[in-house]
């Protein structure tokens, strides 16, 4: 089939041997058919020769046996005897003389007519007295049935077929009446005919070929249904026909018509038949041939016409498959050509072989090719014009995508240079401020400059975060770590730390947390609490008079009728936090750009306080958390911010985290822990040494990571505390390296680090570090650290005296008063600070020693709300960095 | 270069326009071609050939021929006195009983039809038929003048329904009488040892009587005898005449008064069933001729008249009128005898067939065909013909009847006969006469079918049904 859809040649001769097959099928059918139908109208003609022919001589034989039945009536000896037979007063004698003299007329005539069986003599009651086959006198035959001859010869008379008494056998009896010569009926003579005879001579030499039949059906008895017997013995007919006797052509005939046809005869042959009504006799004449012999010449005909026509067909196919070659062959040229100019060969050329069509189609099929080239030409010099265009485009795309990844690159290797090189100093000038506070010797003047310098460090510091904030968000490094939590602790802790702010500028706080509020959650706790301290610190900051309040609700939508239980199944809701002042308000211009990084509103700018990162910091939070700031504000009258942010409940109490205290040596029965400080600024080994070498450990130092190996090789430290930025070899290498060989696999290492990013946490442990430490460090961590990784046990501070007291006359004294509690006395708040549990109290002297105010912040919010002044207080010492007067508040307490 | 190109393309799209019309013009010119050439091929249709016509100026009668000549002369001297009174030419053809009707279907068929037809036994087959198809000529003006003439009863006969005018009228002249007679050997009787005085009058015992006849000739070696010549074939009408004689014995009513069929009846059903156990069981038992399943009805004449029989039943009175000039059998040794009383013990009623000559409606010559059924239906005409039969048929007028020949009180058969016709409301039409779908039952010969499927072996409650069936579906076609 594909061979035939893809050749042209092939589709040629295909078609033309189709559409000849087709004519001479056609021609070979039509002469069959015509042929037929000729034959058809020969063969009718034929066969109604022989039905009038036979009908004829049928009807001669039948007048024939009349003539000879008169003939014999009219014999003197007949009829002088019969009179003598029928007489009744004859002689016996005279009767039996007349009987052998009848007798023996009637058999000479019987024996030399064929066409008579039987001759008789039969009174008027149906006796036969006499009769050539003598068995049948004395019997009475059926008179009614028998067929009377008229005297005259030109009246018609109708033959009667009838089955013999006693049998089926149909008989056709001539009977004349005999009378005197004065009239008197004497009997009747009656003549049986010889039926077969009558047969044979329908049946005779019908001239009508091998199956051509003609035969003579008739009818009996009186039934209208059941008529067909063939006038012949059964035994004369093979193969028996049995049953009715049925045809098409019969049972016409029987109703009187004559007529021809093709039908199934009585055997259930196909056949052409004549039929003919035979009115006088009852009779139906039939001639018939079957179809087959009849039709045979038109089959042989078409035969012939077939095999003539498919030679022909033949010859003339290898005719058409030469000229198809001549037609195709240039047509093929033009493929071939076309071909080649499809796979890109433009110079293709069609050649022209002819005048026609063809050479036509050749001829412009080579314009188009030239066309082609010139258009292909023209469209070449295009593209590698534009396409070097591109090129240069692209290449100066690419150098500008370099140039931006390289700014890109120096931009974050300079922040987070900046980062270690900021935190660096500061975290020197805030650890040694924290030491020198904590020297005995220094006065009260010395400390409050001190602790100035702490609170200006710890302000630096924010900022420095809020800057390496912002740029880690842009650097899309921002991640969510979350952590359970106690949301009314922070929430307390929040309250604490800004009410005395608030109080000092003369503005109401409040705090309201709706009752459904879950204490216990999880989500980023540092995230929410910066972002929650931005907003507030805000809202503080720029309102002048009035109140700041914060709403804390659970999220429900719609909010049923009545309140429902928490759902405890469901772990996860949405808190909605809203942070609303009477403030200045935000102009609707500076709406768009509030939380825009570096930008300030107009009344941010003239208090020229702040970076102007806080709120795109915190918009940038909530995002991540789930949750978006927006923003209501009256201009005048106040703002409103709110926030909501899904959390996961968190059923588990949170241990309650201990306050660190204050380390003051070795645990006795310690082994003496070789520690190596590696690390190339010469402040942060001092400060390192400082802190560790008062508790017992035995240090050393290395300024950068060769010299910290070298030592390691020989010393064998059981602890490697490991700046990673170092020159010569950083901590990276350097603890690779140690952490390569077997016996460094003892050796813990504890990575220092000043970078600003959460991310180098995983990097220092993939370098083979066993731990983490962020700069600037706090010192329990440094403690805590070692005792995880060495199993190191020390002294607390509680083990030894408490804290000094503090001189009365201390002018910080006075910082303790609250500015919104000028009643509460240094007494009371001993007092207060008496009451509080003791690991409480020691976490409140080393919180306040190590200057760290988280931690004082979060114990603040331990204070029970009958001590609320006593939290206020504290609150607002911390506001103001002054952990000198928290320290002396304790000793004062001793 | 574009232009030139474009130029190239206008001359390729002309050539294939013009490829394409002259394709277009080339498949026209061949499919014309086509259509030229199949309808020259178109065979011719050959068919039957036309009838005959026929001469209008003869009149053309088919009359049943009798059996003896003196019927027929009488018929033909009529038609010669009528012919030079009316000067017409008559086209006399007879025909055989068997064949008559036969005939006068084909003619009807492929015409022309004869224009009058007498038929012995069209009246209960085909004639009821032709009247309801509105085949045939309303005789009431030919009727009309003799009407009183007739036996009270006979013209219902005629009296038939024309579904085409839907109105009845009379489609038929009454010319003679047929009902069922019984004759037996009187000298077969006596060399059994009985005699006639014994012969029971009682239904059962009637029939019974005949077996032992038989039993006993046999008993004296005369082996080839039977007791009863009962036809039972399809071919013949002498078995549905004697059928329908012997349901009417048992009571058994088909067809109503109203023409409404009772097939349904459980008694009907259950009758017949009966019947035809018993008369197959006479056949099975070897009381009836073997040959009897295959009479014509000539046959049961010639057997009882060869001696084969002892007692036959005859729906005519041709076996003692065929044998007058034999003294001996007339008188002596053949004997007719009435039927014995029904079952119920009731006297029998006969049915009494009309035999009558029929007009063709599409004759030519009705109106002289009416005057030719006139002139011979003159009783003493009439008269004539009918004693040319020598008795075998009965006279259909009473005046008929003064006649010495049915009067001769000293023939045993004529007077037996005129008995069965005469006595007090003895007589019946047959069912046709209420229904015209009945006379295709007869013409069917649906109960003789039914005899012959019993005796081939047919259980006899299937055979019944089954023809109750036919009967059921026949006289569907039948209905208004």
């Amino acid at each position: 089939m594909k061979f035939w859809k893809q050749n042209l040649m092939v589709q040629v001769v295909g078609y033309f041997l189709l559409l000849s097959l087709v004519t001479v099928t056609a021609i070979g059918g039509a002469a069959f058919w015509l042929a037929r139908a000729a034959l058809k109208q020969s063969i009718f003609e034929r066969l109604s020769l022989t039905a009038t022919l036979k009908e004829d001589e049928l009807n001669r034989w039948i007048l024939d046996q009349r003539e000879d039945v008169m003939s014999l009536v009219q014999l003197p000896i007949v009829q002088s005897q019969a009179e003598v037979l029928f007489d009744d007063t004859a002689t016996a004698a005279q009767s039996e003389a007349a009987y052998q003299a009848l007798l023996a007329t009637f058999t000479a005539i019987a024996i030399n007519h064929e066409g008579m069986t039987d001759i008789q003599l039969v009174s008027r009651g149906g006796k036969i007295l006499l009769s050539t086959t003598p068995a049948q006198e004395g019997t009475y035959q059926p008179l009614g049935q028998f067929t009377k001859l008229p005297l005259s010869r030109e009246l018609s008379f109708n033959p009667n077929f009838y089955a013999a008494p006693s049998s089926t056998e149909p008989r056709m009896t001539f009977s004349v009446p005999l009378s005197t010569k004065a009239g008197q009926p004497l009997g009747i003579l009656a003549i049986h005919l010889n039926l077969e005879r009558m047969d044979t001579i329908v049946r005779a030499q019908s001239g009508l070929g091998n199956t051509g039949e003609t035969y003579l059906v008739g009818n009996q008895g009186t039934s209208l249904l059941q008529y067909g017997f063939f006038l012949t013995r059964a035994e004369a007919r093979q193969p028996e026909v049995t049953g009715e006797i049925f045809s098409p052509a019969i049972e016409a005939a029987m109703h009187g018509y004559s007529g021809e046809g093709e039908y199934r005869n009585y055997r259930n042959l196909p056949v052409i038949g004549v039929y003919r009504w035979l009115p006088n006799h009852d009779l139906a004449l039939i001639a018939e041939i079957t179809t087959q012999e009849a039709f045979a010449p038109a089959g042989q005909l078409a035969q012939t016409i077939f095999s003539v026509g498919a030679l022909l067909v033949a010859l003339l196919a290898i005719g058409v498959y030469l000229g198809a070659q001549r037609i195709t062959r240039p047509v093929l040229a033009i493929t071939q050509a076309a071909d080649q100019v499809s796979q890109g060969n433009l110079d293709a050329y069609a050649p022209v072989l002819t005048e026609n069509e063809i050479g036509v189609l050749a001829r412009v099929f080579n314009q188009m090719t030239t066309q082609l080239r010139s258009l292909y030409a023209n469209l070449e010099n295009k593209v590698n014009e534009r396409t070097a265009a591109l090129q240069s485009a692209n290449e100066a795309l690419q150098q500008a995508k370099e140039a931006a990844e390289v700014a890109n690159r120096a931009k974050s290797q300079f922040l987070a240079r900046m980062s270690h090189e900021l935190r660096t100093p500061l975290n020197a000038i805030l650890g040694f401020s924290q030491i020198m506070v904590r020297d005995p010797l220094a006065n009260s003047t010395q400390r409050e400059n001190l602790a100035i310098i702490n609170r200006s460090g710890e302000h630096l510091l924010n900022l420095i975060d809020d800057v390496l904030s912002m740029t880690k968000i842009e650097a899309g490094l921002t991640t969510l770590h979350e952590n359970s939590f106690s949301l009314y602790t922070l929430l307390q802790s929040l309250e604490n730390m800004l009410r005395i702010k608030a109080e000092t500028q003369g503005l109401t706080l409040r705090f309201d947390i709706g009752d459904r509020v879950p204490d216990h959650i999880r989500a980023d706790e540092g995230k929410l609490r910066q972002v929650l301290i931005n907003l507030l610190g805000n809202a503080i900051k720029f309102t002048g008079q009035g109140s700041v309040a914060l709403w804390v609700e659970v999220e429900y939508a719609p909010l049923p009728a009545t309140p429902a239980p928490l759902p405890t199944t469901d772990p996860s809701l949405k808190l909605s936090f809203a942070i609303s002042d009477t403030g200045p308000g935000i102009a609707s211009k500076d709406l768009n750009g509030l939380f825009k990084p570096f930008l300030q509103t107009a009344v941010g700018q003239q208090s020229h306080q702040g970076t102007g990162l806080g709120l795109s910091i915190s918009q940038t939070f909530v995002e991540l958390m789930g949750g978006k700031i927006e923003v209501y504000s009256v201009p005048g009258k106040g703002a409103t911010f709110w926030f909501k942010i899904p959390v996961e409940l968190t059923a588990q109490q949170l241990p309650l985290e201990l306050p660190p205290r204050r380390v003051i040596g070795l645990a006795p029965g310690q082994p003496r822990y070789r520690i190596l400080i590696a690390e190339d600024k010469w402040e942060n080994r001092k400060l390192l040494l400082n802190l560790l070498e008062p508790i017992g450990f035995e240090l050393r130092e290395a300024h950068d990571g060769q010299a910290a190996i070298d030592l390691w090789q020989h010393w064998q430290p059981h602890l490697i505390w490991m700046d990673m930025r170092m020159p010569v070899l950083d901590g990276y290498e350097a603890t690779r390296r140690i952490k390569s060989s077997l016996q460094g696999q003892v050796t813990v290492i504890i990575a220092i680090t000043a970078s600003a990013f959460e991310e180098s946490r995983s990097i220092t442990l993939a370098a083979g570090c066993d731990d983490f430490v962020r700069k600037p460090f706090k010192a329990h961590v440094l403690f805590e650290k070692m005792a995880k990784h060495l199993g190191v046990e020390y002294l607390y501070e509680t083990d030894l005296s408490g804290p000094q007291p503090s001189d009365p006359t201390d002018p910080n004294a006075a910082a303790f008063e609250s500015p919104a509690d000028h009643t509460v006395s240094d007494r009371d708040l001993r007092h207060w600070l008496a009451q509080m549990p003791t690991p409480w109290q020691q976490a409140l002297q080393t919180a306040a020693v190590q200057v760290d105010a988280d931690w004082i912040s979060q114990l603040v919010t331990q204070i029970p709300s009958t001590h609320a002044s006593l939290a206020t207080h504290i609150t607002a010492l911390l506001q103001r960095y002054d952990f000198d007067a928290l320290i002396a508040l304790q000793q004062l307490d001793e | 270069m574009t232009k030139l190109a474009s130029g190239g393309r206008k001359s390729i799209m002309c050539c294939v326009g013009d490829l394409k019309r002259r394709g277009r013009g080339f498949i026209w010119a061949m499919l014309g071609f086509l259509i030229v050439a199949l309808s020259a091929c178109y065979p011719t249709h050959l068919n039957t050939s036309p009838p005959p016509e026929s001469a209008n100026n003869v009149l053309r009668i088919y009359w049943n021929q009798g059996f003896y000549p003196e019927e027929d002369q009488a018929l033909e001297q009529v038609i010669q006195d009528w012919e030079r009174q009316s000067n017409i030419k008559v086209e006399l053809s007879w025909y055989s009983s068997d064949d008559i009707l036969n005939q006068t279907t084909v003619a009807l068929d492929s015409g022309p039809p004869p224009d009058i037809v007498f038929a012995h036994r069209s009246d209960y087959t085909l004639q009821p038929q032709w009247a309801w198809e509105g085949k045939l000529a309303d005789l009431t003006d030919v009727i009309e003048p003799i009407r009183d003439r007739y036996t009270p009863g006979v013209l219902e006969s005629a009296y038939l329904y024309d579904k085409t005018a839907q109105a009845r009228h009379y489609y038929g002249i009454p010319i003679e009488l047929q009902a069922l007679h019984l004759h037996y050997w009187r000298d077969l009787l006596a060399e059994a040892g009985l005699d006639e005085g014994q012969i029971p009058t009682d239904w059962d015992a009637f029939w019974t009587f005949w077996q032992q006849v038989q039993d006993r000739l046999q008993a004296q070696g005369n082996a080839a005898i039977f007791a009863m010549g009962l036809p039972m074939s399809v071919q013949a009408s002498d078995t549905y005449f004697q059928l329908e004689q012997i349901f009417e014995a048992y009571d058994i009513e088909l067809v109503d008064l109203e023409g409404q069929l009772h097939l349904s009846d459980p008694g009907v059903r259950t009758g017949l069933i009966d019947v035809m156990t018993w008369l197959v069981g006479l056949y099975q038992d070897g009381y009836v001729p073997t040959e009897a399943i295959n009479w014509l009805d000539s046959d049961n004449n010639i057997s009882f008249l060869n001696r084969q029989t002892i007692m036959t039943t005859n729906p005519s009175l041709s076996i003692p009128a065929s044998q007058q000039d034999d003294l001996d059998l007339y008188f002596n040794k053949i004997a007719t005898m009435m039927l014995p009383a029904e079952p119920d013990g009731e006297p029998i009623r006969y049915l009494v067939s009309v035999k009558q000559a029929v007009v063709f409606a599409d004759s030519p010559n009705v109106a002289i065909a009416k005057d030719f059924l006139a002139y011979l239906v003159q009783p003493e005409r009439l008269g004539t013909y009918i004693k040319g039969s020598l008795g075998r048929w009965f006279p259909p007028m009473p005046e008929l009847l003064a006649d010495p020949f049915w009067q001769a009180a000293d023939d045993p058969h004529i007077a037996v006969a005129t008995g069965q016709f005469t006595q007090q409301d003895g007589t019946r039409p047959f069912y046709h006469v209420f229904n015209p779908a009945y006379a295709e039952v007869q013409a069917e010969n649906v109960w003789g079918q039914t005899m012959v499927n019993i005796i081939e072996g047919m259980p006899v409650v299937q055979a019944v049904d089954e023809a109750i069936a036919r009967i059921e579906t026949i006289f569907q076609g039948w209905a208004l």
